[in-house]
């Protein structure tokens, strides 16, 4: 019985890491591949403190960084708060592209689930 | 040729290469694998059909995702469409092999390796996004 809830639980962590890995893998290399691309989706507000373009690059190592943490599978609560937190910020600094970032959300709750998950019991 | 379809290949490829070293790491550690989805993972990993010519498909497999991101790389520079021609034919050979594998677990061996059916439906992702691309 515990067994079966360690494998179901294994898988359910395998499908929500495998789907954040994805997206942040995704836009990562998307964004250093074409950055023209994403440049729109820079907040304001960074671009009047630093040149898009290397926020942008550092952004995208960031996210690639992100998603091969999560992939190893040590640490997932942690890596999963930073993916949280990383998606919230996302969508708060693009609420006026909401018809495109609302699915962002969906990512959000997921990152949400992994850590509770993925939260030791004391 | 579309950027988007480059960067899901390199993704698509950099998973397949995890998936793939975990098995060759699991392997060379002589770890009995934990399979998540309940079935026996060890009756698919230490079976005839694991070899392709003294080949463990594992090792086949990782150098295969190595080959996607480099052919993925190297479509930037491809202006004749050799390479994705290149990439279509491998890719389709990849699925018809890794479709035969999930037959021989399903009808031969009667057991699934979870991180076997991974690779598999990675492959199709990969000959699907090079078809479209």
């Amino acid at each position: 019985m515990v067994k079966e809830k360690f494998k179901r639980e294994s898988l359910i962590s395998f499908f929500l890491r495998s789907g954040l890995t994805i997206v942040f893998l995704y836009s990562g290399i998307a964004s250093l591949l074409a950055p023209e691309n994403w440049i729109g989706f820079v907040p304001g507000f960074i671009i009047d403190i630093f040149p898009a373009s290397i926020f942008l690059i550092l952004f995208s190592i960031y996210e690639i960084a992100l998603g091969a943490w999560l992939l190893s599978n040590k640490k997932i609560f942690q890596a999963s708060i930073l993916s949280a937190l990383t998606m919230v910020v996302i969508v708060m600094a693009n609420m006026f592209l909401f018809d495109i970032v609302f699915r962002d959300i969906a990512i959000l709750f997921m990152a949400i689930a992994l850590a509770i998950l993925s939260r030791k019991e004391k | 040729m579309e950027v988007q379809f480059i960067a899901t290949l390199i993704v698509l490829g950099v998973l397949g290469m995890v998936d793939t070293a975990y098995l060759i790491w699991k392997n060379s550690r002589k770890q009995p694998m934990v399979c998540p989805i309940g079935d026996d993972c060890n009756v698919v990993l230490e079976s005839k059909w694991n070899k392709t010519f003294f080949i463990r498909n594992d090792i086949l497999g990782l150098l295969f995702y190595i080959g996607i991101i480099i052919g993925a790389i190297l479509l930037f520079f491809d202006s004749d469409g050799i390479v994705k021609t290149i990439l279509i034919i491998g890719s389709g050979i990849a699925v018809l092999f890794s479709g035969f594998l999930v037959f021989v677990q399903a009808k031969i061996l009667k057991n699934y390796c979870f991180y076997c059916l991974i690779s598999s439906f990675i492959t199709l992702l990969i000959f699907l996004n090079v078809v479209f691309l």
